[in-house]
């Protein structure tokens, strides 16, 4: 019992803080907490107005993307003021297409591609300046909330959402092959998820798809690939809810040859080469 | 509850948030953005404080949600400008509840294992244990912050110590 007490003694000393926020930093907090305040009602108002308006004069599957953050908002919540002007300029698709699959609608939001759009860099932009930013957000079906990041039940059920291109092995070519990553967050009970990889523009005469669903990876399970045309589809009698979203990028963007150099260095990757420090 | 009362939480329990805000972020600059983050969703969220009920661990709960949120944020920021931000806070309290040097050294090291192998565990361990000895939640509190049964907190807290006094047994 002793021995236990010591413990949690000595837990208590190591893992107990007597840092404190300093003196400038509450005082910004107060400042943007008043900002906060002003801004708030006048928010609100404009809000309840539109949305007003907008149950006037939109049908019932229109009126559901009113509901959503758009991809600008998104990744505004993710702290990404870069990307989220990249999300309001000339250069982004604004999508909002919605498909149900199983118990989720998932809901391609828009999609953005190009060099330094983001306030976060990754170590692949190195090799590869050229992202794609997808924003997808994921609902239930029978309108109950996603669970909360915070909830015990978070996590149960993964989602993945990736690009894939046509003529090409989805389990080969997909997110996780091209450098790819994701965010989420939860609000009002919907899941955002911003996708980012390698720019799929250079591909965009071939034709590009986003496929989103749950589960972890993407095999032959949830995607048919026809070695024929190259066509992909949702393989009909998977288990995953799972979609796919015909990218409408401009083809202008494509660029076969270094599409072609890019796959074949993800295809075909070099072996490491033995230096004389390897010995 | 009006701006006047997120003022007057920001008073009562900013050194608990921050000082929570700072072992789950592990640097200063993360540290800063979770704490005024948490207190800004709190004000958007300020219709739910009750300030009756257990206010501190209501803006535990919104900290802990940001950083899940976040912590890719966080974790890209922390890979692009590591600050390995040294946790020497409570060696004045160290100091005077020691007697020999030599005791003050080796508690010092302890702390500092015991403060690296806690950084190690993974968040489902690591949050209930932050909240328990670095926000000094009971048992209860967390449970309702973090909206799991009191006793699954207790088995992750008791997972958690086990792992750290196995490290501590070898060291």
């Amino acid at each position: 019992m002793e021995k236990y007490d010591q413990f949690e003694q000595l837990l208590s000393q190591a893992l107990s803080s007597t840092a404190e926020p300093s003196e400038a930093l509450n005082q910004k907090l107060k400042c943007r907490l008043m900002e906060v305040k002003v801004m708030k009602p006048v928010r609100k108002r404009i809000t309840v107005a539109l949305i007003a308006a907008v149950v006037l004069v939109m049908s019932g599957s229109v009126f559901a993307f009113w509901q959503l953050l758009s991809p600008k908002q998104v990744a505004e919540n993710l702290g990404d003021v870069t990307l989220a002007k990249a999300f309001d300029s000339e250069n982004a698709i604004q999508i909002n297409k919605s498909i149900t699959s199983g118990d989720y609608t998932f809901t391609l939001l828009g999609i953005t591609s190009g060099e330094n759009l983001s306030d976060f860099k990754s170590s692949a932009q190195d090799i590869h300046p050229d992202r794609t930013y997808a924003v997808v957000s994921i609902a239930r079906k029978d309108g109950s909330p996603m669970p909360e990041i915070s909830d015990e039940s978070y996590g149960e059920t993964t989602f993945i959402v990736s690009p894939l291109i046509k003529g090409q092995k989805p389990w080969q070519v997909n997110i996780f092959t091209m450098n790819g990553g994701y965010s989420e967050f939860v609000f009002d009970g919907i899941m955002y998820r911003m996708v980012e990889c390698d720019s799929i523009e250079m591909f965009a005469d071939r034709g590009v798809y986003l496929y989103a669903g749950t589960g972890t990876f993407i095999d032959n399970q949830k995607v048919s690939y026809n070695e024929k045309t190259g066509e992909i589809t949702i393989n009909a009698n998977s288990k995953d809810a799972g979609v796919l979203f015909d990218l409408p990028l401009d083809v202008k963007k494509s660029d076969h040859e270094k599409a072609e150099k890019y796959l074949n260095e993800l295809l075909n990757p070099e072996p490491e080469s033995i230096t004389s420090n390897d010995r | 509850m009006d701006n006047m009362d997120i003022d007057s939480l920001v008073t009562m329990y900013g050194k608990a948030v921050y000082g929570f805000c700072l072992k789950l972020a592990k640097n200063k600059d993360n540290a800063d953005d979770l704490y005024q983050e948490t207190f800004l969703k709190a004000m958007e969220l300020s219709t739910r404080i009750d300030k009756s009920n257990n206010p501190k661990g209501f803006l535990i709960s919104i900290a802990v949600g940001l950083w899940k949120n976040n912590c890719r944020k966080y974790a890209r920021r922390q890979r692009l400008a590591p600050e390995g931000e040294l946790m020497e806070e409570n060696v004045n309290r160290l100091v005077y509840d020691s007697s020999t040097p030599e005791e003050i050294v080796i508690l010092r090291e302890r702390c500092a294992v015991i403060r690296n192998e806690a950084d190690k565990l993974n968040d489902k361990l690591r949050i209930p244990l932050y909240m328990y000895y670095t926000a000094e939640m009971s048992v209860k509190e967390i449970a309702s912050a973090l909206r799991i049964p009191q006793g699954t907190v207790k088995s992750r807290l008791h997972k958690a110590r086990k792992i750290l006094k196995n490290v501590m047994e070898v060291y």
